[in-house]
């Protein structure tokens, strides 16, 4: 077992930067000491109180300073911040704005996942300047460190949690998952949340059924926005400067607007609801942490 | 893979076993545990195409497939969820 916690890390960092075709693996195995580290972790539950973000900048300076132990230099991390970070607003200002995203970002949805291509291209064109051998080790030391800050700031809050497909961690998220979906206290959450919508002219069980939908009729738009500003980029124009104004028809913009206006309405009596306490996310967070914390400490 | 937001689950993607195979074809499973009113997403994109090819609003695993479009089984892929939680970064794909 000591020889595989020692190899672990090397044998997943293909997995790290290349998906999919590299995440078979499904045997069950024995914890490293680093991911029985994690475990111990997590059976804390998340009784520390620091923001996300500062749990994050912690997390960043770890790696840092865990790169440099070896001489390395990290180029930070390969995400890019979510739409929401980068239009540096909270949940509630963007639901305000934005609605749920739905039909209210198409465009922005287009230069923002350009963006993320040429910051993953950056960060690649950063890797490449590393020898081949130096590259090698830079990505299995970037990965033990990742490992290394789980232990000790948890798992990531947002964006892609690095676990090897076959790590024991996965079952206790699993396990977390099922039991919280399970729970009586989400269950009872919904209902209030579903009672309180009702008030307010909207018949939804559940998040499912109002933002789903909207979702659905969101995409005709989405591509023909795509298929439309093709012709547009084309012959010359940048997608930064392609406003849906500037893509859609008159007929497909009118459309667009009503779905805009309907999913701005549904989204005000959402949060409205959540200001009255019926914030299934927040019950949501806690009957998880806690359902975690009880598996992985058992 | 698994991808978080606020410390939870929201999106979890697999490749069918067998699927790395060289044939062009990626076969993937996509889930999204969380009842959020936003459904897992993956996107991928390979030369001019850019579209999303498999789609989850459930936990149960949903199978989806993408073919390849320029003939060196290697695309960039990206899974996501609802504008909040950061999407996954654009992986490589190799080997489909």
């Amino acid at each position: 077992m000591k020889a595989l916690a020692v190899l672990a890390p090397i044998g997943v960092v293909a997995m790290l930067f290349v998906g999919g075709c590299s995440g078979d693996a499904d045997a069950d195995r024995e914890p490293t000491s680093t991911e029985q580290a994690i475990i111990e972790r997590l059976a804390e539950s998340s009784s520390d109180d620091a923001a996300p973000g500062e749990t994050e900048a912690a997390r960043h300076e770890f790696i840092d300073q865990c790169m440099a132990e070896e001489g390395l230099e990290y180029l930070g991390p390969p995400e890019s911040p979510s739409m929401l970070e980068r239009l540096d607003l909270t949940e509630e200002d963007f639901r305000t704005e934005y609605g749920f995203g739905h039909s209210t970002t198409i465009d922005l949805a287009r230069s923002y996942e350009d963006l993320t291509i040429t910051e993953m291209k950056a960060y690649q064109a950063a890797l490449k300047t590393l020898p081949e051998a130096e590259r090698k080790r830079y990505q299995a030391r970037e990965w033990e460190c990742l490992e290394l800050s789980s232990a000790d700031f948890g798992l990531p809050e947002n964006g892609t949690v690095n676990l090897p497909a076959d790590s024991p961690i996965n079952g206790y998220l699993d396990r977390a998952l099922e039991a919280t979906t399970n729970d009586p206290r989400l269950a009872e959450v919904t209902a209030h949340w579903s009672d309180c919508m009702r008030d307010r002219g909207y018949d939804f069980a559940d998040r499912d059924e109002m933002g789903l939908p909207l979702q659905e009729e969101a995409q005709q738009f989405m591509t023909a926005y795509s298929i439309q500003g093709q012709r547009l980029v084309d012959s010359g124009r940048t997608w930064q400067d392609l406003s849906v104004a500037k893509v859609l028809d008159a007929e497909q913009l009118a459309a667009l607007e009503e779905l805009q206006q309907r999913e701005l309405d549904i989204a005000a009596a959402h949060q409205s609801c959540i200001d009255q306490g019926h914030d299934i996310d927040a019950v949501y967070a806690e009957v998880y942490d806690e359902h975690l914390a009880e598996f992985a400490g058992s | 893979m698994n991808y978080a937001y606020n410390g939870h689950i929201v999106a979890r993607e697999r490749a069918v076993s067998g699927t790395c195979d060289g044939d062009e074809i990626y076969n993937g499973q996509l889930a999204d545990p969380y009842n959020d009113g936003y459904a897992a997403r993956a996107r991928f994109r390979d030369g001019s195409y850019n579209a999303i090819a498999g789609y989850a609003t459930t936990s149960a695993w949903n199978s989806y497939r993408f073919y390849d479009q320029t003939g060196n089984s290697t695309a960039y892929f990206q899974i996501y969820s609802s504008p909040a939680s950061r999407p996954s970064y654009w992986e490589i794909n190799r080997g489909h």
